[in-house]
């Protein structure tokens, strides 16, 4: 039985969230873990993972009738590796301090396995519309997630957001959650509540078609 | 040899059919019916009125104070993520009061009134909660929220936390015993001093003989093993020892590495917690060595002046290991052989 | 038909293809960024070099103006130092002498190094006295190193164990440092990269030395 093809919108609404590459699929982990003590590092980092999401999806999806099964790896790998050199001397041309910040995390987007994951499952298969509604849609996915550690980390951490001050100087802060150390508490307990808001919300919808299933 | 009278596993919400066969529960594991996870708890309250005493009259209403914020934050935690889980609040097994009167000694007597309440949000939340409630966590959860406040508010609990030039009391404007070995500015108070307990300090580790007093009535009622406190402070004594030989200019004897800081009170009311440390006797005495050890390694190669926080969350995590390898060998049965 | 397609260049064609765009690609990319880049790290070279010959304490609250060659210090409390930082050639990466304008006399040499780390290339500054016979200090341009361990070599406390060693004889780190009497502690977990910051520290004042040597200019600087 041939499998439906997925339409672009269904593409782009499952990676936001029934899909999200951290929450649901904990891919992309070292990055959600190492660059979201500040808001604005995180959200560079988001930035340059999206360009090279979208560009290496496009570029899969236009060569998907040219791949040959047992090379295809090492295809995606070539793509993405060139889009990370373009997204990593771009900002050290024009975000110099940011570009240092990251350091070696923007090479490193190279083996961000959410990218690779939307080569393989998704853009080699489908029509560049799709790919692209899919790049997009897991490209808030990734958004979204890191926004919300790095909320929880800046905001606990430091008292402020995007670095503007939210608590007077004086309030006393957690420094422990702008360690390494606070990426994993912040990580696990967001990822707590994200399953326990999806299992709640799953109980709800099956509770009045309880007796059909 | 498993099993666990008082208390039975509390995720299931439905009262799953007993079964014959071997029952499974998680920690503590009593042996007899009459001992209970209550009774135990409230063994180690009583056991805590000399420690308790001791600090009212060194510290007077900043011990209240401090004591009483931590066990009412750990309460309220409690009552909420009890509910959250949907199980039955477990309040009347005292042990949040246990955690909150430990956590509440172990913080300086400065310490403002947030230091207290997020120590115990972290010890009950992050410690316990996380991982399923009493009997499921890994870690100490007094010591997972002394870890979390000693290294986010830093100032409120570092060296100088401790210290007020022009307080009333008069032990208030010392460094701490500890602090005073790590700046080589001398002036460590003498032994008598360090066991009766005049010195400065957390509000419960100033005593050792407050400690000893109770830590005798905890194993005395079998209410603590006692190889855990015998093999870590016989350990700490041997590492300081050893040091002491090889660094005779070190500023802390060895009897004073055993009489200042937190390590008897650790010994007695940290390190024998039934649910975080090892189940077998040998598995016991390996965690209190290692504990003793690590103690007095972190005290002299840190830039903490006191490792017992960092010691027995470290042990903690090994303690499955521990248990593994201590596996005792059924009377009568083949030697385990691979 | 079926022998093309089984050669390497019938398997692997669209992989060559592609590689041969994506480096087209990229040398475009690499030669309209790279200047701007280089500008940058230009930017970051003279900014830091007040820090690595007055010492760290100095630019603390410091403000720093930079005007071509001239770099203006405005510590908090004292009076404004102006420096003259002239690019001399040289084998090193990049060599720069600095003096003080307004005594004009010769403060110290700066010479950027770089070689393996061990993940990437390590680049550095290193800060040479005026007779350059003592580190003033050095600083960490360009590293990828393990996070966590290895790049620690960019934090001050471990960058403060080079201030003030004497060049006469190579640095040595860690375990090799027994007997030497400037042991430089090696990071936890991260000796390679520790080893490597020494290797280029080490290269890059031998070079330098020569260098100055040879140039009449450096002896005369001598107090």
């Amino acid at each position: 039985m041939p499998v439906p093809e997925p339409t672009p919108l269904e593409r782009f609404l499952n990676g936001i969230l029934p899909e999200n590459p951290v929450y649901r699929q904990l891919l992309g982990l070292c990055p959600t873990l190492a660059v979201t003590a500040a808001m604005k590092p995180a959200m560079t980092m988001v930035g340059a993972t999206a360009f090279v999401l979208i560009c290496a999806n496009l570029i899969t999806s236009l060569i998907r009738h040219l791949l040959k099964p047992h090379l295809r790896i090492l295809v995606f790998t070539l793509t993405i590796a060139t889009f990370v050199t373009i997204a990593d001397r771009t900002l050290a041309a024009f975000a110099y301090p940011m570009s240092k910040l990251l350091g070696p995390y923007v090479p490193l987007i190279i083996v961000n396995c959410m990218i690779i994951s939307r080569c393989e499952v998704c853009s080699s298969k489908q029509s560049p519309k799709t790919a692209l509604a899919d790049a997009v849609g897991v490209s808030l996915g990734f958004l979204l997630a890191l926004a919300s550690v790095a909320t929880v980390r800046e905001i606990l951490g430091n008292g402020s957001w995007f670095g503007i001050q939210l608590v007077p100087e004086s309030f006393p802060t957690l420094i422990l959650m702008i360690l390494p150390p606070g990426a994993f508490l912040a990580l696990g307990s967001l990822l707590g509540l994200a399953t326990w808001l999806g299992h709640r919300r799953k109980a709800r919808a099956s509770e009045p078609h309880a007796g059909s299933a | 040899m498993v099993e666990a009278p008082n208390k039975a596993p509390a995720t299931p919400k439905k009262e799953a059919p007993i079964e014959p066969g071997l029952q499974v529960a998680p920690g503590p594991h009593l042996s007899s019916a009459g001992l209970t996870t209550q009774r135990l708890m409230v063994d180690v309250l009583i056991a805590l009125v000399p420690v308790m005493s001791m600090a009212l009259f060194l510290f007077r209403w900043f011990a209240v104070l401090q004591v009483g914020i931590c066990v009412v934050s750990c309460l309220t935690v409690e009552a909420i993520t009890s509910l959250w889980r949907g199980t039955r609040p477990s309040l009347q097994d005292t042990s949040a009061i246990v955690t909150g009167v430990i956590l509440g000694l172990s913080l300086p007597w400065s310490a403002p009134w947030h230091v207290g309440v997020v120590a115990s949000a972290v010890a009950i939340g992050f410690g316990k909660a996380v991982f399923g409630g009493l009997g499921q966590n890994i870690f100490n959860p007094a010591m997972v929220g002394r870890g979390f406040v000693m290294i986010s508010f830093a100032s409120s609990l570092g060296a100088t936390a401790y210290v007020r030039s022009g307080a009333t009391l008069e032990i208030l404007t010392q460094a701490t015993p500890l602090t005073a070995a790590k700046e080589l500015s001398g002036n460590v108070p003498g032994l008598w001093a360090l066991f009766v307990g005049n010195a400065n300090g957390s509000l419960g580790e100033t005593s050792v003989l407050a400690c000893l007093v109770g830590g005798l009535y905890l194993c005395l009622r079998r209410s603590a093993v006692w190889q855990t406190p015998v093999s870590m402070i016989t350990s700490a004594a041997v590492v300081a020892g050893i040091a002491n030989l090889l660094m005779p200019e070190s500023p802390l004897t060895v009897l004073q590495h055993l009489t200042s800081g937190a390590l008897v009170f650790s010994a007695f009311f940290i390190a024998t917690d039934p649910v975080t440390s090892p189940l077998t006797e040998r598995g016991q005495v390996i965690f209190g060595a290692g504990l003793g050890a690590l103690v007095v390694i972190i005290r002299l190669f840190s830039n903490y002046p006191e490792g017992v926080v960092f010691a027995v969350l470290l042990m903690n995590a090994v303690v499955p290991m521990i248990n593994r390898v201590t596996i005792p060998k059924p009377l009568g049965g083949l030697p385990a052989r691979a | 038909m079926s022998r093309l397609r089984d050669s390497y260049l019938g398997q692997g064609w669209l992989i060559l293809l592609l590689a041969g765009a994506f480096g087209a690609l990229l040398a475009a990319v690499h030669l309209k960024l790279s200047p701007r880049i280089e500008d940058n790290i230009q930017a970051e070279i003279t900014r830091e070099i007040p820090g690595l010959l007055l010492g760290a304490e100095v630019l603390e609250g410091a403000s720093i103006k930079i005007e071509g060659d001239l770099v203006t210090v405005e510590p908090a409390v004292g009076e404004p130092r102006v420096l003259t930082i002239v690019e001399q050639p040289s084998e090193a990466s990049a060599l720069y002498r600095v003096a003080e304008r307004d005594p004009g006399h010769l403060l110290g040499w700066v010479a950027r190094g770089q070689d393996h780390g061990y993940a990437d290339v390590i680049e550095l500054l290193v800060g040479l006295t005026a007779d350059t016979g003592r580190i003033t200090g050095i600083y960490v341009l360009n590293q990828k190193e393990t996070p966590a361990l290895g790049d620690g070599i960019v934090r001050s406390d471990f960058r403060r164990h080079f201030v003030g060693i004497p060049t006469d004889r190579p640095l040595v780190v860690g375990a090799d440092a027994a007997q030497s009497r400037y042991p430089i502690q090696a990071l936890t977990g991260a000796t390679v990269s520790s080893r490597s910051v020494c290797k280029i520290v080490n290269d890059t004042v031998a070079l330098v030395k020569v260098e100055i040597a040879e140039e009449p200019e450096g002896s005369n600087a001598r107090p």
